[in-house]
């Protein structure tokens, strides 16, 4: 790995939302990670730990207290066209159909009407949405409106794409097919995007579908550990992962419980 | 009128006696100050001079705003009855939601102003050696400014309770009774407390209306701030339409903080949706009575009352048999049905042969020409509204901190009745020799853009986050930000703005196409017009025509604009 390049940049990464005058809640914590080329990172940990707000850091949609964030070499402090995201929620447009939410973020980027077209298309067949252009969202079971928000992140050809806790709202089989279908297109190189980070609480969907598990805990945010998954894409299976999702989620459940044991009074986001 | 939840103890040290001290002061002035409207709201007419005038005088203002007040709160009342009784009839039983609701809908954009003479004069007909007529006349002004509206919001509330809220109530045996009073009512407070608020500009709007026309006509004059502004009109008296102006802003700001603020952050607790309270309304009200010890005792009072309301009464209802009373059958038979639904057919039209016969039908020609006058400023002040108010609410949606600084300061601009600013733009048109055609348009945009203001706003700072990050994510921006994007993310809220602004649209149509100052008058040619022109003259067949012409457009409208408007919103538009 340390021959590849380095996309994505973090360093001493802080958040921290002011409650009221004098009190501060800290989300984050000096978080510094590095994302290679080439590589597909997933956060993992228990709601809370501050996964989302990081990705949203790194995305430019949220500002961080201090530290900084760096994409192929230039800092991040609003959205930057090197990335995309993907929603755990969809976050369709229910005005648009299933092309014009595809084509939403081509045409921000002031191509021709033929290139958007030629692109949103091609990348309709690809995801396997043919046949549904014209349909809007409501009309779309789960897995297909992920699908949706997959072409639509996919189509700006990002070099990173971002994924916050995609597959949660969607039952285990519809999501497991769109991971594989993902981490082959990925695999195959039919999609220019080289690296990805997805946000989930699933140890299995992390062991399989990444490079390297980072375990976050909370009070404040950080990333606790780091697993290398060593196994090669084409070997891995629910079978032989079990060993390494034991394993982390042993990690995860005794963090849980050491919590639990020391928990003491402090200021929680709810009111 | 709702049920108290538990409050809990909170630690001792946020309480203080001195916030009992001040909480007592002010809830004995202000229980003296309604009992003394109370009791002179049932004087008779007979004074030494036979009349009750209004006197110009800027020290009687605050004493004819308390009589102003109670008439607003007892408006206020009946409406909250109406709504709780016909909100949930409607919402119970087809056949009478078949009939409430259409009429509800009609009643709602009808404008009022034009029917107001006559309810005047049936009302002073009903009391006639009493003051209470005109009471009468003013309360069921207001009543007509917003109750409609709220039962509207109640109706359509209670039919959107989530369902798994009806399910765990049946699954622990609550009756309808309890399920309503536990469920659907505190769900639905939200939408009608705000939409109540919404309405506070209508119902002052009414209420000037009302108090206004016994001193045109010249007959016994109602002690109240809207017959002092018409008084000071009539005498051309600027420093006493400034001090009405004053005296009435005054009263609108006192009742916010001291009824409205405190309410909407009691009603905080009934939101149903948890979007993390991103603006927490406060109210300095609702603390200084949360941090009394009084409120300890008033909760424990409350929460018995409530549980006796809740629970005891269906129980004492049982055990007296009574609910053998109330037992009708949900749904009702289908005879039952078909025999209302024939009756309310009949009397229909009864009365409207009996309107025909009184309608005279030289002027009959004229009416298109001068509805379509009126449609057109309606129209014109609604589009205007939409092109400067749209883009203002998503500016100040979009950022929290701009929703927190506006949010209050417009609550009280949008209370503020639309007509008060008519003595104004009345000098301002006398003294330039404007033409009251054209300004008359923005006088109608005064009260529209608030309605519109305020639900862009609402929509705005409701839309999924995740909606507004994409729209970042995809760096959209510019034309196409409003077009893909904004425009139709806050659509349903201008429609829907729209539609709730359209009633005081036509209101305000007919009030502002004739305006007075002293001997002089400003007139527009429209429907408004005629309708003021003719019930000045006591022409009470071709006023009647007026109104009847008038009914018909807003019916009209209501069928071919807002309807089809409202199914495109809703279908195409919605976020869920």
């Amino acid at each position: 790995m340390t021959d590849k390049k380095i996309i994505l940049h973090a360093e001493h990464v802080s958040k921290s939302f002011e409650i009221n005058k004098n009190h501060s809640l800290q989300v984050l914590e000096d978080i510094s990670l590095e994302v290679y080329e080439g590589e597909i990172v997933a956060f993992l940990g228990k709601s809370g730990t501050g996964k989302s707000t990081f990705l949203r850091i790194l995305a430019g949609l949220m500002e961080a207290s201090s530290g900084k964030v760096t994409c192929n070499g230039s800092v991040i402090n609003a959205p930057s066209r090197d990335m995309s995201m993907v929603f755990q929620s969809f976050a369709l447009m229910p005005w648009l159909s299933v092309f014009d939410n595809v084509a939403f973020g081509l045409e921000a980027l002031n191509y021709s009407k033929e290139k958007i077209k030629s692109v949103a298309q091609a990348m309709i067949d690809m995801i396997g949405l043919a046949g549904y252009e014209n349909s809007y969202p409501k009309e779309l079971s789960g897995g297909m409106k992920q699908r949706v928000g997959l072409a639509r992140a996919l189509a700006v050809e990002p070099d990173i794409l971002l994924l916050d806790e995609p597959f949660s709202a969607l039952d285990i089989y519809t999501a497991h097919k769109i991971k594989t279908d993902l981490t082959e297109l990925w695999e195959s190189r039919q999609i220019k995007t080289r690296s990805m980070i997805i946000v989930t609480h699933n140890v299995e969907e992390a062991v399989i579908m990444s490079d390297r598990v980072l375990v976050w805990d909370s009070n404040p945010g950080r990333i606790a550990r780091e697993f290398k998954i060593d196994i090669p894409r084409s070997e891995r299976s629910k079978r032989s992962v079990l060993d390494l999702v034991e394993e982390i989620s042993h990690h995860q459940h005794e963090q849980i419980a050491y919590a639990e044991r020391k928990r003491k009074p402090h200021i929680s986001l709810k009111k | 009128m709702v049920r108290k939840p538990l409050i809990k103890a909170k630690p001792r040290n946020h309480y203080h006696w001195r916030n009992d001290l001040l909480l007592w002061v002010l809830l004995l002035t202000i229980a003296v100050l309604l009992l003394k409207g109370w009791h002179d709201m049932h004087s008779t007419f007979s004074t030494p001079s036979g009349n009750i005038e209004v006197n110009l005088d800027p020290h009687l203002l605050p004493y004819y705003t308390l009589r102003t007040t109670m008439r607003l709160l007892l408006g206020l009342v009946f409406s909250l009855l109406f709504t709780f009784i016909f909100g949930v009839l409607a919402a119970k039983y087809k056949a009478a939601e078949r009939v409430i609701l259409p009429f509800v809908n009609f009643m709602e954009s009808v404008p009022l102003v034009g029917f107001l003479t006559f309810t005047t004069v049936m009302f002073i007909a009903l009391f006639p050696h009493n003051i209470m007529g005109l009471e009468c006349a003013a309360i069921f002004g207001v009543f007509t400014g917003q109750a409609w509206n709220m039962m509207l919001i109640f109706y359509q509330t209670i039919r959107i309770v989530p369902n798994e809220l009806n399910e765990a109530s049946r699954m622990f045996h609550h009756g309808p009774w309890t399920r309503f009073w536990r469920v659907e009512c505190p769900y639905s407070m939200p939408g009608l407390l705000w939409n109540t608020m919404v309405s506070q500009s209508a119902a002052w709007f009414a209420i000037l209306a009302t108090e206004a026309i016994p001193v045109k006509t010249n007959t016994v004059e109602l002690p109240g701030v809207g017959s002092f502004m018409a008084e000071a009109l009539t005498q051309a008296n600027v420093s006493a339409v400034v001090w009405s102006v004053i005296a009435l802003i005054a009263n609108i700001i006192l009742l916010d903080q001291l009824m409205f603020r405190p309410l909407v952050r009691w009603v905080h607790k009934f939101k149903y949706e948890d979007t993390a309270s991103k603006n927490q309304n406060t109210s300095w009200f609702y603390s200084l009575i949360r941090h009394s010890y009084s409120s300890i005792y008033m909760t424990r009072g409350l929460i018995a009352f409530a549980h006796f309301w809740v629970y005891g009464l269906p129980r004492l209802c049982y055990k007296f048999k009574l609910n053998y009373l109330v037992k009708v059958s949900p749904g009702g038979s289908a005879k039952v049905a078909k025999l209302w639904y024939v009756a309310i057919i009949l009397i229909c039209g009864y009365y409207g042969v009996l309107l025909w016969q009184f309608l005279p039908k030289a002027d009959l020609l004229k009416m298109p020409l001068l509805m379509s006058y009126t449609a057109i400023r309606v129209f014109a002040a609604m589009a205007l509204s939409v092109i400067i108010f749209v883009p203002l609410g998503v500016w100040i949606g979009l950022n929290q901190k701009l929703v927190k600084m506006f949010q209050p300061i417009i609550q009280v601009l949008a209370a503020l009745p639309a007509n008060l600013f008519y003595p104004l733009i009345a000098i301002i048109l006398i003294s330039y020799h404007q033409s009251l055609s054209v300004w008359s348009i923005f006088l109608i945009m005064l009260g529209t853009q608030w309605y519109i203001l305020f639900n862009v706003i609402a929509g705005v700072s409701t839309l999924p986050h995740n909606l507004i990050e994409v729209s970042r994510m995809f760096h959209v921006k510019g034309f196409m930000w409003w077009r893909k994007f904004m425009i139709p993310a806050v659509f349903p809220y201008i429609v829907t703005g729209i539609i709730s602004a359209a009633g005081g649209a036509w209101n305000a149509a007919i009030a502002s196409e004739l305006i007075t100052w002293g001997k002089m008058t400003k007139q527009a040619v429209g429907l408004g017009a005629y309708i003021s022109d003719t019930t000045a003259n006591n022409e009470l067949a071709q006023a009647a025509l007026g109104c009847t012409v008038m009914c018909f457009m807003v019916a009209l409208c209501i069928v071919f604009v807002w309807k089809p408007l409202y199914t495109i919103a809703e279908t195409k538009f919605r976020i869920n």
